[in-house]
């Protein structure tokens, strides 16, 4: 649920260039990741720190990835 | 496909997989950034530093990239590089790079994604692969500052291997191929071997043998083989009215002597100049100095280094020397 959760968040970031943008220029992850469950939560998106940081580790792992 | 082109710019490629028996394309903000570091994808990881950038990415069916090829035409490509490995190729594109004028993509994994698709896409068609890469070259070289003009690319060295595959992709694209005397290159790569010499890697280089056998080999004897079978690639399309041989020996003039005109590239004297900046630096550590090492390296060639280039490289070499030179 909360993956669910945040995959509709991210087609909401991914519309507004303005939020995206407020997001970019969080350079400190730990704000970045609190940042990230506040406005979801705000916009009525529920999910938790967890789950940002699955999804970031499972980024970096395909990215490593990419060759094979 | 209700993806609109216009929620992608200062996106770019990044990855190209496949899931489900479809290709998809994974896509990375890249903002403001310019590509100015010796590889691509060192540029990539300094993107990815950002958090936002470790979350957020779009994912599209390749498909897309189409979309985006016939709404928004990147700039046409000016020239490629092809090259053995380690013979002044990324001091070549860092030159160009040099300029704000030149996108220039050097190395790009992404690019040998869609080269070597069939790796994890096995019904990928020759015609696909030329209608991929021609759209995803759009997507790597879309405008994104108003002074930018030029597109140059830069492939890993293998990809010369599927050079009639690109020359079929692009039929007028310019492009040089770069090599050195073998025994440098093969002491290059014995200091620190490059991906293309990790055993088994390209299959084309030992074909129908397994690891195992493939280990047996002396290592100079296998780096040897690999410069070979590049040379030997180059030497086999050198009839081509794109191409253009460039020794190591002739950087870094070559590059605003013959290689910019050969990409019909015009520069003036204040760009020259910066270009030519770069040479006094290290192409692949840019915070270091240039240090001139071509005799150092073949006074550290072991006798194996030496046997293997004279076998199995030197006449290659000595056949794209002879091109080159009844050619000026």
């Amino acid at each position: 649920m909360s993956l669910e959760n945040f995959e509709q968040f991210k087609k909401l970031v991914l519309q507004d260039l303005d939020l995206q943008r407020n997001l970019q220029n969080i350079s400190d992850r730990e704000l970045f990741v609190a940042e990230v469950v506040k406005i979801g939560g705000e916009q009525g998106f529920n999910f938790s720190e967890e789950t940002i940081l699955n999804v970031m580790r499972e980024n970096k792992q395909m990215w490593i990835e990419r060759w094979i | 496909m209700d993806l609109n082109v216009e929620n992608f710019n200062n996106w770019l490629p990044i990855r190209i997989f496949a899931e489900n028996e479809q290709v998809f394309v994974e896509w990375l903000f890249i903002g403001e950034t310019r590509f100015v570091e010796p590889f691509h994808d060192d540029t990539l990881n300094i993107i990815l530093r950002n958090p936002f950038n470790q979350l957020f990415r779009q994912k599209t069916p390749i498909e897309f990239l189409g979309k985006l090829y016939e709404q928004k035409r990147g700039i046409e490509p000016n020239g490629f590089i092809f090259h053995v490995s380690r013979c002044g190729s990324t001091l070549v594109s860092q030159m160009f790079a040099a300029l704000e004028k030149n996108i220039v993509i050097s190395e790009a994994s992404v690019i040998d994604k869609i080269i070597r698709a069939d790796s994890y896409f096995p019904t990928v068609s020759e015609e696909q692969k030329i209608t991929w890469l021609r759209w995803l070259f759009s997507a790597l070289s879309q405008k994104r500052f108003p002074n930018e003009e030029n597109f140059i690319v830069k492939f890993d060295s293998w990809s010369v291997l599927s050079l009639a595959l690109i020359e079929k992709a692009f039929p007028d694209v310019p492009w040089i191929f770069m090599y050195r005397n073998p025994v440098e290159v093969i002491v290059s790569n014995l200091r620190q071997p490059g991906a293309q010499m990790i055993p088994g890697a390209i299959a084309e280089i030992f074909p129908n043998l397994n690891l195992f056998e493939i280990l047996q080999f002396p290592i100079e004897e296998r780096f040897a083989r690999t410069i070979a079978a590049f040379s030997k690639t180059a030497l086999e399309n050198t009839a081509s009215k794109n191409g253009k041989l460039i020794n190591y020996n002739q950087l870094p003039k070559a590059v605003t002597d013959e290689i910019y005109r050969h990409f019909n590239l015009l520069f003036d004297e204040e760009e020259i100049a910066l270009m030519h900046q770069k040479a006094n630096f290290n192409a692949k550590s840019p915070q270091e100095k240039f240090n001139p090492d071509s005799a150092a390296k073949r006074t550290e060639a072991n006798e194996n280094a030496v046997k293997f280039a004279d076998e199995l490289v030197i006449p290659l070499y000595e056949k794209l020397e002879n091109i080159r030179l009844k050619s000026r």
